[in-house]
C-alpha cells in the first residue's frame, strides 16, 4: 500500500521534473486561463508591441517567456529554439544553455575530451 | 445466414444504445440570472469543464450543472452557434459585448473551437485599432505611470504607426 502510494509519489515528480527541466515537452495553451492570451495569441507580431502598452497585465502576458514559446510554435509555426550546446574548449566540455531558463543549466562533463580533429 | 443474423443482432444492439444514451441524459445548466437550460450531452462534450466534472462523478439521469459566470442570453448564443456549426457569418452578427462575453465564456468552459473563432474574431476586430480604443474595448485601466508609457512607446515607435481611426 505504501509502496504503491510512494510509486505515484514518485512518477508524478519525474513528470513534473520533465516538463520543468526539458523545454521541448509541448507546453499546452490551456496552462493559461486568461481570455486575453488567448486572443494575443492571435494577433500579428508586428502590433504585439502596441498593445503591450495597454497596462501592466497585458506587458507581462506578452513579455513573459511563456507566451513568447507559444506564440513562437503556435501562430508562426516554428521550430522550437531548445537551447545552444557549444564546446568549451578552455574546459574541454560542452556546455548547453537552454533558451527558457537561464538560471538552470545543465552542463555535460566528458571525462575524455571530444574526439574531434579540428579542436586539437 | 447465422453471420447474417449476428450482424443484425449487433446492429440493433448499437441502435438501441443509440437510442437509450440519448433518451437519457440530459444536462441541466443554470445560468447567472436563475434560468434553466435543458442541453443534450452531445453538446456539453465540448464544454470540457463539465465535461471533467461529469466523468469525475456517475453521471446521473438529472445533472444540475451552474454556471454563476454566464448569462441565459449568452449561453442561448452559444447554443445557436453550436447549433449552426461556428459558422463565421453568425460570429460577426454579434455585438462586441456578446463577442467580448462569450470569449470569456468559452475560455471558462475550456470549449476549443469556439474560443478559436471568438479570439480570432476579436484579434482581428483589434488589431488595427489605437491603444486608447482597445483600453476602451476590454475596459482595461491604465495602470501604467506617464513616464512609464511614454517610455514604452519610445521603445517601439514604429508599432504606433498606421493605425486606424475609430
Amino acid at each position: 500500500m505504501t509502496l504503491s502510494k510512494c510509486w505515484k509519489w514518485i512518477v508524478k515528480f519525474m513528470q513534473s521534473f520533465h516538463q520543468t527541466s526539458c523545454p521541448c515537452a509541448s507546453a499546452s495553451v490551456e496552462l493559461c486561463n486568461d481570455a486575453l492570451f488567448e486572443i494575443f495569441l492571435r494577433l500579428p507580431p508586428e502590433v504585439l508591441p502596441r498593445f503591450s502598452t495597454l497596462n501592466k497585465q497585458s506587458n507581462h502576458i506578452i513579455n513573459s517567456p511563456f507566451f513568447q514559446t507559444t506564440y513562437w510554435t503556435h501562430t508562426l509555426g516554428l521550430p522550437r529554439i531548445c537551447g545552444i550546446v557549444y564546446f568549451q574548449r578552455k574546459f574541454h566540455q560542452l556546455q548547453f544553455n537552454p533558451m527558457f531558463d537561464k538560471e538552470k543549466y545543465i552542463m555535460i562533463a566528458f571525462e575524455e575530451p571530444l574526439q574531434a580533429p579540428h579542436l586539437r | 445466414m447465422g453471420e447474417r443474423g449476428e450482424e443484425w443482432e449487433a446492429v440493433m444492439l448499437r441502435k438501441a444504445e443509440e437510442e437509450e444514451s440519448k433518451a437519457v441524459k440530459k444536462v441541466k445548466l443554470v445560468t447567472s440570472d436563475g434560468v434553466t437550460m435543458e442541453v443534450e450531452i452531445s453538446t456539453v462534450k465540448e464544454m470540457e469543464t463539465i465535461q471533467a466534472f461529469m466523468n469525475a462523478t456517475d453521471t446521473d439521469n438529472s445533472i444540475i450543472f451552474p454556471l454563476p459566470k454566464v448569462s441565459s442570453h449568452i449561453l442561448s448564443r452559444i447554443m445557436e452557434l453550436m447549433s449552426g456549426e461556428y459558422d463565421q457569418e453568425l460570429v460577426k452578427r454579434l455585438s462586441h459585448e456578446e463577442l467580448k462575453e462569450i470569449c470569456m465564456v468559452a475560455n471558462y468552459l475550456n470549449m476549443k473551437t469556439l474560443l478559436h473563432l471568438t479570439a480570432s474574431a476579436i484579434a482581428n476586430l483589434i488589431q488595427n485599432k489605437s491603444v486608447e480604443f482597445v483600453r476602451h474595448f476590454f475596459n482595461i485601466i491604465n495602470d501604467f505611470t506617464p513616464e512609464e508609457e511614454v517610455q514604452l512607446r519610445k521603445t517601439h515607435e514604429w508599432a504606433f504607426e498606421g493605425v486606424d481611426e475609430d
